[in-house]
């Protein structure tokens, strides 16, 4: 199997068939906290995208070139979260400068990646995993891309609910939790959607 | 001294009930879907969340007049992700089960926002020991929330409950009810299923707060209606003295 | 003046936070080391009794190097008979795998054991692919039988049992 098609692969699938947040549950929080409007959810998504795939391309060299020569892989987890933690910071100054209506628009978001279990969840399961540089790649691509999509989706969905006539207990958010759901099952149906592919 | 017993308990229940975090302030949503396939990996996550929460909010609250206001938050996440490691350590030695169960959620742990949460809101103004009962209730509280939801999921999912599958040390238990194997609802046990149980939780607890908030609205009603009443009664009593004298 | 004084304190604050942490965390990890050890080898001895039955105990162990992989291959006595389980570690773009792959004294596949399974569809690997092929009579067709829903992991799978079947082949012929 030739590495463009198997990267292509690993990229459709961890955005599609086994999506960050309807199967994997990674960035629950952000996914129903900034989900009302479809700009701020676009603003979000464009964000994590961002730092999902930064992050992927300094903590997997900082593993496999420092920590583990080094012999202590077991500080991973503080070290993940410090890059991040400090990633995030650079982008939002170097976003100011550089194009401040671009900070306008995803200033607000930027904190809030800190504390996004989508983006340390991705950075540990790669290393985890055991994946190679391009896989992970591939994986920290599909998966902040495959947040992205859904969280749009997700908040176009929403904007329609705010009007529906539902009961006055599933206002809000049960109601929201209910058609994820429903998304979860429809992406369900993706599953296995490879086996057909002759490699 | 009294009254200090009194506020320790009220401080140990609003985790719990009033200000519980997974189900009234709706944080920390990730690990709550992602590990409460099973009520043995909800408890177990509960635990190892427990003991996190509890020492970070001990050491920040003994360090909070140490640490400089400026680097506060990567301060408190280093702290975190120290207990959390530790505690992933651990869990990796002694009880290897639950470790590959709950597998990238117990790192997920640093993330969590209840715990950085509770670190910037309380710990950090409070003493010692209030920091610990505080930890301890929001603790509790949130393991409890964990549990009603992996009870329903792995009630209807599987038909009955399964023990000593994570928790290698007590024996292999099957508490299935009779005939109800045949009807589970596979659907339940997926991430789909998750979302459902959840999302029809938060309406019960919305319909409970509902429910408390129109009590007390025909509460005050009422107590406005007896009000006038009684005035009303004082006036015409006033009126009757008025008329005899 | 106090501006650096305050920098100072913050920086030194910072520093002894961190080198507390990275002592803690390293003092863990003396401490469970050992056991972590420990554990992998119970599973791979609890692999070795699910594929030879529990009377068998190994009596050698053999560690073989070539340009693919370094594994261990493990001499297992079972019925009387000379066996062989093959640690065999693989990994392809879902994760890394880690199997204990059993052969028979005529060098047939006799089952595997998962020790680690990162895949990122290990559960669907393991209820489809795995599980049939551990009740299946005919192992080898089993084995071919790759379609399950998760491929690549029951083809990555597949091709380490292969590789497994030929590094055996070659100790027989030596021996």
């Amino acid at each position: 199997m030739s590495t463009f098609i198997s990267f292509v692969l690993a990229i459709i699938s961890s955005m599609l068939i086994d999506n960050v947040v309807l199967s994997r549950f990674y960035g629950i929080c952000p996914f129903l906290g900034v989900s009302r409007k479809v700009k701020s959810s676009l603003g979000m998504g464009i964000a994590v995208v961002f730092v999902i795939i930064l992050a992927t391309c300094i903590c997997w060299p900082l593993y496999t070139y420092v920590l583990e020569p080094a012999e202590i892989p077991f500080m991973d987890t503080v070290a993940y979260i410090l890059v991040i933690a400090s990633l995030v910071q650079l982008v939002g100054l170097f976003i100011k400068k550089y194009s401040p209506s671009l900070y306008k628009s995803l200033g607000i978001y930027l904190p809030l990646i800190t504390t996004n279990c989508a983006v340390l969840g991705v950075v540990q399961s790669n290393t985890d995993q055991g994946l190679t540089f391009l896989n992970a790649l591939a994986n920290g691509i599909g998966t902040s891309v495959g947040f992205l999509v859904v969280i749009v989706v997700f908040s176009c969905i929403r904007v329609r609910l705010e009007s529906a006539n539902t009961p006055k207990a599933f206002k809000g958010l049960p109601i929201a939790l209910i058609t994820a759901a429903i998304m979860a099952i429809a992406f369900m149906g993706l599953q296995g959607l490879f086996s057909g592919i002759k490699l | 001294m009294k009254r200090e017993k009194g506020q320790t308990k009220k401080n140990f229940l609003k985790g719990i009930i009033q200000e519980n975090p997974l189900l009234v302030s709706i944080l920390g949503t990730c690990p709550a879907l992602a590990t409460t396939k099973s009520l043995e990996a909800a408890i177990g996550m509960g635990i190892l969340f427990t003991i996190v929460l509890l020492c970070s909010n001990v050491l920040i609250s003994l360090l909070r007049k140490l640490i400089p206001d400026e680097i506060r938050t990567p301060a408190y996440i280093v702290i975190i992700a120290t207990f959390v490691t530790m505690v992933k350590m651990f869990t990796n030695a002694f009880l290897p089960e639950l470790y590959s169960t709950l597998g990238v959620f117990i790192s997920l742990i640093v993330v969590n926002c209840i715990v950085l949460g509770r670190a910037e809101a309380y710990a950090s103004k409070n003493g010692v020991f209030d920091s610990f009962i505080d930890a301890l209730g929001m603790g509790v509280g949130y393991t409890l929330s964990l549990c009603l939801l992996a009870f329903f999921r792995e009630l209807l999912g599987t038909g009955g409950f399964t023990f000593g599958q994570i928790f290698t040390f007590i024996p292999l238990t099957k508490l299935i009810i009779p005939g109800a194997e045949k009807f589970a609802i596979s659907l339940f046990q997926t991430p789909a299923g998750a979302f459902i149980v959840f999302g029809i939780v938060l309406a019960v607890v919305a319909f409970i707060k509902n429910r408390k908030a129109e009590l007390k609205a025909f509460e005050a009603k009422q107590a406005k209606l007896k009000a006038a009443e009684e005035a009303k009664a004082k006036l015409a009593a006033q009126q009757a003295q008025g008329g005899q004298q | 003046m106090a501006n650096t004084k305050r920098y100072v304190i913050t920086a030194i604050t910072l520093g002894i936070i961190g080198a507390a942490s990275a002592g803690i965390i390293g003092v863990t990890n003396l401490v469970t080391r050992e056991k972590i050890k420990q554990n992998e080898q119970n599973k791979i001895n609890e692999g070795i009794a699910e594929i030879f039955g529990h009377n068998s105990t190994i009596f050698n162990t053999q560690s073989i190097e070539n340009e693919k992989y370094t594994n261990t291959v493990y001499f297992v006595k079972a019925d009387e008979k000379n066996q062989y389980a093959f640690r065999a570690d693989g990994s392809n773009m879902y994760g890394k795998i880690s199997l204990l792959v059993g052969f028979n004294e005529l060098n047939q596949f006799k089952g595997i054991s998962v020790i680690v399974n990162e895949q990122t569809y290990a559960s669907t690997l393991v209820n489809n692919y795995i599980n049939p092929m551990k009740e299946a009579d005919n192992k080898d067709d089993a084995l071919e039988d790759v379609s399950c829903g998760a491929t690549y992991g029951a083809k990555l799978i597949r091709d380490l049992v292969n590789d497994a079947r030929n590094v055996v082949k070659k100790i027989n012929a030596k021996e």
